[in-house]
Parts: structure tokens; sequence; C-alpha cells
């Protein structure tokens, strides 16, 4: 039993095969292989492989060509040149016109094949070379090719059958779109969809099935026969493995990547090396110094109903990032945004921090504008010269945030060193800033809880308004003669001089303990 | 969101037997220091009751020793997990002072600091911490806890007067009152 060219062509990876005219429909069967293009006539079926750059040269010449396509005879020629083939356009129009197969294979190997005389079948073992020649050559070339050598359009559809992508002489694609239209209207009705095949057009569904889970959808035109079919049985298999493995190296990635986020804000890496080539990977250039901040969103309900709302806040930002023009890294963690900004401007540690506010303000002010009903804090680490140090930064940021809520009530960023006392209170072990603040404070407190009076609130108030009696007492809401009557009372309960900077100094870090040791 | 394992205390099962500090010494070869004590302190509601707590390091959140530590000695690990590397500590003491559960102990005989590992190496192997492993009466033991959680962790309700600004990361199982049953009739 003879074998045709388009079952030889079926046995050879298609990644191999690059189409330069489109292969006729009816099988083509050959007895002869002929290796070189001579001045006679081939005299039985003939297929020609060319493997030299010159033999392939002569299909440029008018009076080759024309005895080429003149020729009965010649049945299909097989180019097996790795390299770029020189053919002119015009001659191979020439050949298409005159339906001769013209296919390059691009592993010189594989042209054994065509020797062979028994039926050949496709071979599995070869599926991973395949697969891999499938990604690094793309799929959409490949579709492209097929697309020219089976004559049909492709249309590629997603779940919701929308036009993902498309491909195919300009003509047929406009015939494929118009069936698009109707299949959608009438693809739950499957009479009324094959009516719709039948009469108005020419193209037909083929579903393909990404792991069970996804199914996209190729359209390709409904008269194809066998072998053809065949081949776009091939082109869906390989595309369904593509996706399922870029799918799953995209999942892999992500771990990957939220593995090294991880390590990059908790962990230290053994050197520094290996977190500025981990970064890389990223496309992140970590060999600079950053400052860290944390962004702490409190969203509204309005907002809490999409799923997606921290990363539309990323994307917000990402978009500003190219008008604040700074080298900025963005990623979302544990329900909060980290944002890494690059400094290695020489400057002084006053002018570093007021660069980082800056930007922390414009931020926050977009976030803001963007979506007024969310409440947004941001947190500033140190600056420190080696990038190592992010995950100390990381952690100050936190401490920043924290501390920084209870403290400065109407402020929206805090900076670690704006934390002044706070800071080096988290230096001391906690008795002994428990014994302070209890010595300072306690007839207070007492007060407080007995007889409702308010008194260490009302000194807070008075140290954040920096003692201006109106201030206070528009923060309080009590008359500024109420103000100064508990804080006489608080000045007999403590016996402490509120007008004295020294006595009222040690009473101001005695309530800044008082509230942060109650987080 | 990520979970992490925390240890979990049951207040109504301590009995102040210290097992588990003397387990955990007995494994590290330990001298005069404790990576875990008990503690005991009067209940705020109920004066006569008083709670015993199994305490190390708390393997907190926002660890305040991984800023505080000059040579960045400390890390938090994807399970959670503070480990402590003393092959570059110098012994300064800056996380002795900061931690506010005393859990870094300065190690004489070393002249580094020490502190609970969470017995890491077992928990690789898929072991429970030897002080968990050796708890008589099962007060201690380990969970695995969501990092939101944590982060909403109050510990005042369990009447225990521990900071929470680093967000320390166990689990405490409350006081329960006794309960008196009559007989009918």
């Amino acid at each position: 039993m003879k074998v045709s060219l388009q079952d030889l062509l079926y046995c050879i990876p298609l990644y191999q095969l690059t189409f330069l005219t489109s292969l006729p429909k009816n099988q083509v069967y050959y007895d002869n292989i002929a290796t070189s293009i001579e001045d006679k006539r081939f005299e039985s079926p003939t297929l020609l492989v060319i493997q030299s750059s010159e033999e392939c040269l002569k299909l440029n010449q008018k009076e080759r060509a024309h005895q080429l396509i003149q020729d009965h005879h010649l049945m299909g020629i097989i180019i097996g040149i790795h390299t770029t083939i020189p053919i002119l356009d015009e001659a191979l129009s020439l050949f298409q016109q005159c339906r001769v197969p013209i296919i390059q294979v691009e592993n010189a190997s594989a042209l054994t094949i065509f020797q062979q005389k028994n039926n050949p079948h496709y071979s599995f073992c070869q599926i991973s070379m395949e697969l891999n020649g499938f990604m690094n050559k793309g799929f959409m070339n490949i579709a492209a090719g097929l697309s020219l050598a089976l004559e049909t359009p492709f249309l590629y559809l997603n779940e919701h059958d929308e036009l993902l992508w498309q491909v195919g002489p300009e003509a047929e694609l406009q015939k494929a779109l118009c069936f698009l239209k109707l299949y959608k209207k009438f693809r739950n009705n499957a009479l009324q969809a094959r009516s719709v095949n039948d009469e108005a057009h020419s193209f037909e569904a083929y579903p393909i099935n990404i792991a069970g889970q996804i199914s996209l959808t190729l359209i390709a035109s409904v008269h194809l026969v066998d072998w053809q079919k065949k081949m776009i049985d091939k082109l869906i298999g390989l595309t369904a493995l593509f996706f399922q493995t870029e799918e799953m190296f995209r999942e892999q990635q992500e771990r990957f990547k939220e593995h090294f986020l991880y390590d990059l804000l908790y962990h230290k890496f053994e050197s520094k090396k290996v977190m500025v080539t981990q970064g890389k990977v990223w496309g992140w250039n970590l060999e600079k110094p950053h400052h860290l901040f944390v962004i702490n969103v409190h969203p509204s309900n309005d907002v809490m109903e999409n799923m997606e709302w921290l990363d539309e806040m990323i994307v917000h930002i990402e978009t500003e990032k190219q008008e604040l023009n700074e080298n900025i890294i963005i990623f979302p963690f544990q329900d909060q945004i980290v944002m890494l900004l690059e400094d290695s401007l020489p400057r002084s540690q006053s002018e570093r921090k007021g660069a980082a506010l800056e930007i922390a303000g414009q931020i926050e002010k977009g976030l803001t504008s963007k979506w007024p009903d969310c409440q947004f804090w941001i947190g500033i680490g140190k600056w420190y010269q080696d990038s190592i140090n992010l995950n100390k930064s990381y952690q100050e940021a936190k401490i920043a945030l924290q501390f920084g809520q209870v403290w400065f009530e109407k402020k929206r960023i805090f900076h670690m060193s704006d934390l002044g006392l706070l800071y080096l209170l988290t230096h001391v072990h906690r008795e002994i800033l428990y014994d302070y603040s209890k010595e300072y404070l306690s007839s207070l407190i007492e007060s407080d809880e007995e007889n409702g009076t308010e008194y260490v609130k009302t000194l807070k108030a008075f140290i954040q308004h920096q003692g201006i009696i109106t201030d206070v007492s528009e923060a309080l809401f009590v008359h500024p003669n109420t103000l100064r009557n508990r804080l006489k009372k608080i000045e007999n309960l403590t016996g402490v001089d509120l007008q004295k900077p020294e006595e009222f100094m040690n009473l101001m870090t005695a309530v800044k303990i008082h509230f942060s040791m109650s987080l | 969101m990520t979970a992490h394992i925390v240890f979990s205390i049951d207040l109504n099962r301590c009995i102040n037997c210290k097992t588990c500090e003397m387990a955990c010494n007995d494994h590290y070869g330990l001298m005069g220091i404790h990576r875990r004590n008990v503690f005991t302190y009067e209940s705020e509601s109920d004066e006569k009751q008083r709670l015993h707590v199994s305490m190390s390091c708390n393997h907190c959140l926002n660890p305040v020793c991984v800023y505080i530590c000059p040579e960045n000695n400390f890390q938090k690990r994807g399970d959670g997990i503070v480990i402590h590397e003393p092959s570059r500590c110098k012994g300064c003491k800056l996380c002795i002072n900061a931690c506010p559960f005393h859990a870094p102990k300065f190690n004489p005989k070393t002249n580094r600091v020490d502190k609970c590992n969470f017995c890491v190496e077992r928990i690789d192997q898929g072991l429970r911490p030897i002080c968990v492993e050796n708890c008589t009466t099962g007060a201690l033991s380990i969970m695995m806890l969501d990092t939101n959680e944590i982060e909403s962790n109050s510990l005042k309700s369990a009447e225990l007067p521990i900071a929470g600004y680093t967000k320390p990361s166990i689990n405490i199982l409350k006081k329960q009152q006794g309960y008196t049953f009559f007989r009918e009739g």
C-alpha cells in the first residue's frame, strides 16, 4: 500500500515543518525521490527533496520553475535546510498558483521518513520533544503555518466564546467572523447551529480541552478531509498541552515568587549575591538600597465586595509610579501592600527621609482620591545601605504603623524615625517600663477607673497638641476651662508641674509608655 | 493567607510541674538557663485563682528581635518559626532587653544568645517539639493558625498581662470556671 505525502508529514513534529505553499486536498503519492533539479522532466511520480542552498536557488530561476510546474510527475518539493530559504516571493506565488506543495523540514534527519515504503505511524515517544519545539516556535507561528497549509482560517475562542486570536486569509476570516456571530447566538441549540453550518457558512467548532477544566474552541473550515482533520487534531492536542504546561509553569512561578517575598521580608539570605540573583528573576534590581513602605488598607464594605480590591490598588499605584518616575517594586503581602522604593542617591539622612515621605504622601493622596471610602496608612522602615537588611526595614515599617496609628491619630504616614521616644522604648525591658509608667500614672488610672475622669486621655491629647489649650479642648470636645480644671487636678494627683519642661517630659514619657503597652 | 505553626497553651491543664522546662534543658543539654519557663499569675477577675502559663519564644508575627539585632541573626521561616543563628552572635544582649517575653537568654557557657527554636529539626522530621512531647497533662500542644487570626488574637481576654504589639503567635485556651452539679430531689 502506497503512503501519501500528507501521512508522512503527519509523523514529523509540527514545529519542524514550515509550509511555504498550501497542501493539495487530495492525497499525494510518489514512487521516486529526486535530490537535484535536472534539465529533463521526471519519468514517474517523484518527490523532490532538496538539501543544498544551490539547488534551492534554482527554484528562483524562471525557466526551471516553469519546467517544474509543467511537470505533472512532480508531486511536491521538500526543502531540508535549517536556515532561511532563499526563495523569492514571486517564485513561491507561482508554485502556489500551480498547487505545487513546498515544505521546509528543519531537521535533516527527519528526511529519512520520505524513504519509507511501509505505512509509518506517529510515535508518541516524541511527544515531549514535539511539545518543547511547539513552545519554542510559538503556537501562533505553528497555527499560522498550518492555516496556510490547510487553506482554512483559525479562530481561537475562550470559555465564553470571545475571540482570543485569529489567523488566515482576510476574506475567509470575514466569513468566519460572520459565522462566529451566529455560532454564539445558536450554540445552545444544536439543531439550529447545525442549520447555520449547513446553510449559511462553512465552519466547524473544535473543542480544546485543557486538563478537563477549561475548554477553548477552535473554529476552522468544515470542508476538510480526514487527513486535514487529523492535522487539526494534532494541533489542538499540542495547544492544550502547551496551555496546560504554561498554566503549571505560571503557578509554579507564583509559588516561587511567594517564597522569595517571604524570604525577602522575614528571612535573611545567606549572601547578598543570592538575594540579588533571585531578585533578577522577577526583574528587580536589589543591588541598590531601598526604602520599604507597608501600606495598610482599611477597606469599606463596598470595596470588600470586590475580591480583587488589593490587586486593583496595586495596579493603581503601578500606573501612578510611571508619573512619579521612580524605581518602585510593589506587591501584596499578608493583606497589606509592600512597596520598595530605590534610593541610591548620595544625600543626607533627613533629605532621604524627606524624599521617602514625599513619595508616600503622593501615593496616599492618589489612593484616597480614588477610593475615598477607604482609609490608608503607610509605615516606612529605616533606609539601609545594604539591601540584605530589608527584613529589618519591614519589621520597622510594621512597628511604625502600629505605634503611629495609636499615637499620631490624625497622621497617615509614619516613618520609623518619627517614633522617637516610642522607638527607644522598644529597647527597654517591659517590666522597667511598666514600673516607670505606674509610678507617674497610677493615681490618674485609678481615678479614671473609679470616677471615669479621663485624665490619661486628656494628658495624651495635651501632649499630641503641644499643650495648646484651644486645640486640646477641641479635640476632646470640652470647654477650655474644663480642660484647665482637669489639668490642675492632674498636677495635684501626680505632683508634676506641667509648665516645667523637665517634669513634663517625664510625665510625657510615662503616657507614651502607657499607650504603647496597651497595644 | 498563610498559616503558621504556633504553641497552644491550655490554662485549664497546666499544673506547674515544669516538665516542659526540664525536657527542653535535657534535650539541648542546657545548664543555668531555661528556654521555656512556667509563670504563675493571679487571675484579674478572681484573685484566688492562679494561672500557670508555660512560655518560651512566642515566634511573633512582628518579631522585635529581627529588627533590633545589629547582626541580623534572627530569621522567620515560612512556617512562622523564628530562629536564631548563634554563630554570628556577638552577645550584645539587645534582643534580650527588647523582647517583651524574655525569650532570648544569654548563655554564659557560649557567651551568646540562646532561644527556643520550636525544635525545628524535629518539626522538619514531622515530630512535635520536645516540650510538647513531654507535657504530662496535655497543656502544651501545637497547631496551625492563620496569620489573620494571629493578627487579631486578643491575649487580654485570657487575662494574661503580656504585650501584644509584637503579635505573639500563640493560642491561649482561657481558664474556664468550674461547674457545680447538684443532685436532683
